[in-house]
């Protein structure tokens, strides 16, 4: 068998507009967050490198960024669980590190948590209730989180 | 060094477009087929997932495409910000139009031509 058709016999497409309608309304609820929580110089962005997820990100005054990051995964594929909804939180600050012999390099300072998973079905049955909460619940969990919080820490 | 630009890719149906068309260009049409590419070469799939922070490792990496052959940047560059659980850390940038690769249409065929 040739490299095309066995391309061809794994091919799953994705439904962007059915996905992408789902984001919308994630999107409502990140912008009442910010809006509730004043938040600024906010960036909200969907389908990053093709991605189904959305997030909301800012800095803030600690010179930490952070970030509410909601992204919908293919299901088990039974009726009540064709996709489900994650709902995870990012806070990070680049900075330098000097290191032995006085070179200072980049690094990354972050940390990352998983807040909530949630199945559902459709566009239809989206549960917004249940995603206005988690994303409150990110909100609280990223928000508490201080410069010694970032405890991993990667070359940048 | 003059830049060049990656493109990593896993859902198949854009690698089936690349072959049939000669065009690199997502196949999401939510984005007006936004196309992401990074200006890093990653040998190993697992650092590529962790360095653009991406939810799963790619299956295929495009490129080396010259500075030249892209179009406009749109978005970028730009130091990935964490996601999925990846650090993120590498070079990101984005584009809304295709790039096209070079190649031979055989005009009786009805295809493009492999050449030797």
């Amino acid at each position: 068998m040739t490299a095309r058709k066995q391309a061809t016999t794994k091919r799953f497409t994705v439904d962007f507009e059915h996905l992408d309608e789902t984001l919308d309304a994630i999107n409502e609820v990140m912008q009442q967050v910010a809006g509730h929580h004043k938040l600024r110089k906010t960036e909200i962005e969907r389908w990053r490198w093709d991605q189904p997820s959305i997030s909301l990100t800012w800095p803030c005054d600690d010179f930490i960024q952070r970030k509410i990051l909601a992204s919908l995964d293919i299901g088990s594929g039974v009726p009540a669980d064709l996709y489900r909804l994650n709902v995870t939180v990012d806070a990070w600050k680049d900075d330098t590190l000097v290191v032995d012999d006085g070179i200072r390099v980049p690094v990354r300072y972050w940390n990352h948590e998983r807040i909530q998973e949630k199945a559902f079905t459709t566009a239809g049955d989206f549960p917004v209730n249940y995603v206005e909460k988690a994303i409150q619940q990110a909100y609280q969990t990223v928000s508490s989180w201080k410069i010694d919080d970032l405890e991993r820490r990667v070359a940048l | 060094m003059p830049t060049v630009y990656y493109r990593y890719v896993s859902y198949l149906p854009e690698l089936e477009q690349l072959r049939d068309e000669r065009k690199i260009q997502s196949t999401n049409p939510t984005t007006q087929y936004r196309t992401w590419y990074t200006t890093e070469r990653y040998d190993s799939p697992d650092i590529a997932q962790q360095r653009l922070a991406l939810k799963t490792r790619p299956l295929y990496r495009i490129g080396p495409i010259s500075a030249e052959a892209m179009p406009d940047l749109t978005l970028g560059p730009r130091r990935v910000a964490p996601d999925f659980g990846q650090p993120g850390g590498g070079i990101e940038v984005a584009i809304d139009h295709p790039v096209w690769l070079f190649g031979v249409w055989n005009f009786d065929n009805q295809e493009w031509e492999m050449l030797p």
